[in-house]
């Protein structure tokens, strides 16, 4: 896991400060920020991920439009994407997974849980 | 036409109608009843319209205040987590002088401990993520509502130019509501005060009070 190039998409810098914390302790070493949906799809469009990490509630593009602009590129079918947001109704979760996430999380969530998910979705 | 300063001139309007147009006992109950209809109903309009001025002009200054909370706890987080990143570091750096030096494993797993507690406390700092979503949604109500409220006046004062008889009856009764809804207004801007005031005075210019 600690070799897998990820892109996390999050609008809150306090956010995008708590997961690259989280995500230099599980080891990765190749982690990019994006502040919304479209400065993500211009990173996205440069590089290559192995992981998504999105929020939903964000200004420009929200992270739902995001994985439903990703799911149209070719390279992208099948990268997984984990979306992580405030919105915990059964009805968002149904939405997103239309849209084509391979995850959800709640927040606030724990670095456990976060570690885990990665886990179960590299697994795969 | 007779000029209307009060409700009592709005009856004998109706009065005089009844007079002139010799109306029929059974229609003029009817009328005198829609015309009483109105005086409740169009001071309490006006109330209300009163009320949306007021309370209109208060919101955008809310709004700002709920930014300037989401700003604040977003830079007092920061302050925290920069700090928290020190402690960690100072921590490692405890924790390779102490393997460097034979300290005991109880030593080095207390350390271990504490530098976790200090992660667990960076990862608590969400709630300011998830704070500020519940303030940017209370913001998008109270704009859907300071919409509406101009939206609502833009419509009264329309309602007030559509008719010659109209103009006057609105604009006597609102005089009369004006009056009345004073100690009201007074009552409401006191509650609703903003008492923070930021941002007016700078220290420097307090002090030169002083000397």
């Amino acid at each position: 896991m600690e070799d897998k190039k990820i892109l996390f998409v999050e609008d809150s810098p306090t956010m995008r400060r708590i997961i690259a914390n989280s995500l230099k302790k599980l080891g990765i070493k190749d982690a990019t920020e994006a502040e919304n949906g479209v400065d993500a799809l211009e990173k996205i469009q440069k590089e290559e991920f192995d992981l998504i990490l999105t929020d939903w509630n964000m200004p420009e593009m929200n992270g739902q439009e995001l994985v439903e602009h990703i799911r149209k590129m070719e390279k992208y079918k099948t990268v997984p994407i984990l979306m992580i947001t405030t919105r915990g109704m059964e009805d968002d979760v149904m939405t997103a997974i239309k849209s084509g996430v391979n995850g959800y999380m709640v927040k606030p969530f724990t670095p456990e849980l976060l570690k885990k998910k990665m886990i179960e979705i590299f697994a795969v | 036409m007779v000029e209307i300063k009060n409700i009592d001139d709005v009856l004998n309007k109706i009065e005089e109608m009844h007079q002139s147009l010799r109306l029929s006992d059974e229609i003029f109950p009817l009328i005198s009843d829609l015309f009483l209809f109105v005086k409740e109903i169009i001071p309490l309009m006006l109330e209300v319209n009163s009320f949306m001025k007021d309370s209109s002009s208060k919101i955008p200054t809310a709004s700002q205040n709920i930014n300037s909370v989401s700003k604040a706890t977003e830079m007092a987080a920061h302050d925290v987590m920069d700090r928290l990143d020190t402690i960690s570091e100072q921590l490692d750096s405890l924790s390779g002088r102490l393997k460097d030096e034979g300290a005991s494993e109880e030593s080095l797993a207390k350390v271990d401990e504490i530098s976790s507690e200090a992660g667990e406390i960076i990862f608590a700092f969400q709630f300011q993520d998830i704070t500020t979503q519940q303030l940017e949604h209370v913001n998008r109500i109270l704009e859907a509502i300071y919409e509406k409220f101009i939206s609502f006046f833009q419509s009264s004062l329309k309602l007030k130019e559509k008719s010659v008889l109209g103009k006057d009856v609105v604009e006597a009764l609102e005089n009369e509501v004006e009056e009345k809804n004073a100690s009201k207004r007074q009552e409401f801007n006191e509650k609703t005060e903003d008492k923070m005031h930021h941002g007016g005075i700078s220290q420097d210019a307090i002090d030169k009070f002083f000397k």
